[in-house]
């Protein structure tokens, strides 16, 4: 290693001192010098950058644990339902059974699903990637279908526009999980009895049924559909305000 | 011990260890204490609910920092927090410092606080997460190479502005 690959090290990487770097740093009184002025800037920008932290941050990082206990137990009935519903689903995937309404409306819904899909599912995704919109640009979207979100989901949803469906107007929006992002499409003439997993041409899907209308989940993998379902269902209601 | 038990224990220690990084990161990111405060409770919220998915402890780190940057990226680019002066995020105690080693880390932290946000993300990730270059170029979803040269970047200006300082000090005292 030269003297220049060496100054060129020091200001990339000084932490990473590879064997050619210490054999510079030894033979050769240039690197030597070049090596101590970059230890005493290095000694500085460490105490730069090193912000007085609040003495009850573990505490505040460890009460969430705690807060999400609690602010579950609220809705403590959501988990267990959810579970007994991807086992019913799971069950039930290969003779699932449902009368003869509901299985117009199913077939139509999922043929709905795959076109709106294939037209604009990927190009929302990347939109709402790019430029997520504010909470209350995202409630305005919702309020047009007398929908509200609760904290925790608004937090999660990244975009929403209002979406054409069989029958009327529903809501397209993008959720992000910690598994990835997941499209949530409104569909509040669509009513179902119970959920169905489905396959939206290469991505999971899951139509969940809610207090009015159905929600139809799309994301590329199952782990993102399972953590955004419980809090979409918990989060979405309709506004039981009464206007004076 | 049951499994509840176990994943507390395994969160406790998480955020024992990783918390005060995690903040000192946030806050140099969005510029505010009480927002980068927000930020490491809502990132160990979301950890906790998802710490079934973190398989191997040795990435427990990684995959914290990938929490709060994309925390950071949902709430704070799209509520953009109020400017305020870089002197009122970050006060440490330095009574125990040389002045002069006082004023040069007075200059490093603003002009940390003015550096892009392309070559400030790799440098606090580096710096105050320590990650190597190929660990911040995965973070950050780019080469090797543009991660070396944004830490070069960071450097030469964080350099120059100390040895701008000095030329005004020294044109002070010629003039005086």
């Amino acid at each position: 290693m030269n003297y220049l690959e060496f100054k060129r090290q020091l200001m990339v990487d000084p932490y990473d001192r590879s064997s050619e770097f210490r054999a510079a740093l030894l033979n050769d009184p240039d690197c030597e010098s070049a090596a101590a002025e970059s230890d005493s800037f290095e000694t500085l920008l460490q105490s730069a950058v090193k912000v007085p932290v609040p003495e009850n941050l573990v505490d505040l990082a460890i009460r969430q644990r705690y807060q999400d206990s609690s602010k579950r137990s609220t809705i403590a009935w959501l988990p267990a339902m959810a579970a007994g519903l991807m086992m019913g689903v799971g069950l039930t995937t290969a003779v699932f059974l449902f009368n003869g309404d509901n299985s117009g409306n199913l077939q139509s819904l999922e043929q709905h699903l795959a076109s709106h899909w294939s037209k604009d599912g990927e190009i929302t995704l990347q939109m709402a990637a790019n430029n997520p919109m504010d909470t209350d640009g995202v409630q305005r979207v919702l309020a047009t279908l007398n929908l509200v979100a609760d904290e925790v989901l608004m937090d999660d949803i990244l975009y929403a526009r209002n979406c054409g469906t069989p029958h009327g107007n529903g809501v397209h929006m993008v959720v992000s999980t910690n598994d990835g992002m997941v499209t949530a499409i409104y569909i509040p003439e669509a009513e179902i009895d119970d959920s169905k997993l489905l396959k939206v041409l290469a991505n999971d899907g899951l139509l969940v049924p809610m207090d009015k209308g159905t929600i139809a989940l799309v994301a590329a993998n199952r782990q993102s559909l399972d953590s955004s379902m419980g809090i979409i269902k918990a989060g979405l209601h309709e506004n039981q305000r009464i206007e004076t | 011990m049951n499994s509840i038990t176990d994943k507390k224990l395994r969160f406790d220690a998480l955020a024992g260890q990783y918390a005060t990084d995690l903040f000192r990161y946030a806050v140099w990111m969005c510029g505010d204490q009480t927002l980068a405060k927000d930020l490491v409770q809502e990132t160990f919220l979301r950890a906790w609910r998802a710490l079934d998915s973190l398989k191997d402890e040795k990435a427990a780190k990684g995959w914290l920092f990938t929490i709060i940057r994309r925390e950071y990226a949902r709430t704070f680019e799209r509520k953009v927090p109020p400017l305020v002066d870089v002197d009122d995020v970050v006060v440490t105690d330095e009574t125990n410092m040389e002045p002069e080693m006082n004023s040069e880390i007075g200059i490093l932290r603003e002009a940390v606080g003015k550096l892009p946000k392309k070559y400030r993300e790799p440098l606090l990730l580096q710096v105050v997460g320590g990650y190597s270059c190929k660990e911040i170029a995965e973070q950050l979803g780019v080469s090797r190479s543009a991660v070396m040269t944004q830490l070069f970047r960071a450097r030469e200006k964080l350099k120059d502005a100390l040895v701008d300082d000095v030329v005004r000090d020294d044109n002070v005292h010629e003039l005086s």
